[in-house]
């Protein structure tokens, strides 16, 4: 059995423009994947069960990081000025710093709207930046 | 990595604002998009598309509760200050890495922009500090300075 470690399981966004890389200092992923469905139960349908068609797909992403030097927080806010998708992507990595993608079976890559950001400074506490993302399209 | 309590929230009721929060504990600024979904039956395949079509951000944080008499009002903002700003005032908010004695040197700016302080809460807890939570809701867009010449991204 082959296991991929949390730490390889990484999030790569282009954040103002910068190109895709990994968000720094991540701390946690969480990917969400919805397919919304519609019940298709006829007269013709047989029991009493509904029959679900998933009739639209669409997908989340939120990722926790240290990432707190002014320069990657100004990024953060100009990205979510912006308003626009960027290309994000996840995939298993390794090598320096867990950066290096591996382009495993499950790497999954589309465009993305920065749709909600936290950054906290608490005293005596790391600061911390949380990104939620709302994808846009499908994911290739 | 840095440590909280470097980033510190400058408010007041005029531009520029040169007041941190005095004896401020905690901080954050938080952002949201409001999105709405945009396929149509031109979209190709079944993943929905979004789009922005709003946005909105607010500040919030907790300082303890100082004597009038305290010194570290002396050149930041106390509770009787933040008291005054729960009206129908325009603040001028920024948020600076600083260093220095009592963090109040600015280092660099990160974000400014205008805000409404819309609540205020005083707690006084037996055996603990007193301390109050503000919120400022955010009063149009966020402004963001360019970067300095040599700054990296990581």
């Amino acid at each position: 059995m082959s296991k991929i470690k949390g730490q390889n399981f990484r999030f790569f966004a282009d954040i103002d423009g910068g190109g895709l890389a990994a968000v720094p200092e991540e701390t946690n992923v969480s990917v969400s994947l919805t397919g919304n469905t519609e019940d298709t139960t006829t007269k013709d349908t047989e029991g009493m069960f509904s029959q679900e068609d998933i009739v639209s797909t669409a997908w989340s992403a939120q990722v926790d990081s240290y990432q707190a030097e002014p320069a990657q927080l100004r990024a953060v806010l100009r990205t979510f000025k912006a308003a626009q998708p960027v290309g994000v992507k996840w995939d298993q990595t390794a090598g320096s710093q867990n950066r290096v993608a591996q382009n495993a079976n499950f790497k999954r890559s589309g465009d993305a709207l920065l749709n909600d950001f936290t950054m906290q400074f608490d005293d005596r506490a790391i600061a911390n930046c949380s990104l939620q993302f709302q994808g846009t399209g499908a994911l290739s | 990595m840095r440590r909280g309590q470097y980033y510190r929230l400058f408010l007041a009721a005029a531009a520029n604002p040169s007041k941190v929060i005095a004896a401020a504990k905690a901080m954050s600024l938080h952002g949201s998009a409001q999105t709405e979904e945009s396929s149509t039956k031109d979209t190709t395949g079944d993943a929905l598309e979004y789009e922005v079509v709003g946005q909105t951000y607010d500040i919030s944080g907790s300082a303890l509760v100082l004597t009038p008499t305290d010194t570290l009002n002396t050149g930041g903002n106390s509770v009787n200050d933040m008291e005054g700003y729960v009206q129908n005032t325009l603040l001028y908010w920024k948020i600076c890495l600083c260093d220095g004695t009592n963090n109040r040197n600015v280092v660099e700016t990160i974000a400014s922009g205008t805000c409404k302080c819309t609540s205020l809460q005083l707690q006084g807890q037996n055996k603990q500090n007193a301390q109050y939570n503000y919120t400022l809701a955010g009063y149009g867009t966020i402004d963001v300075p360019s970067e300095p010449a040599s700054s990296g991204t990581d």
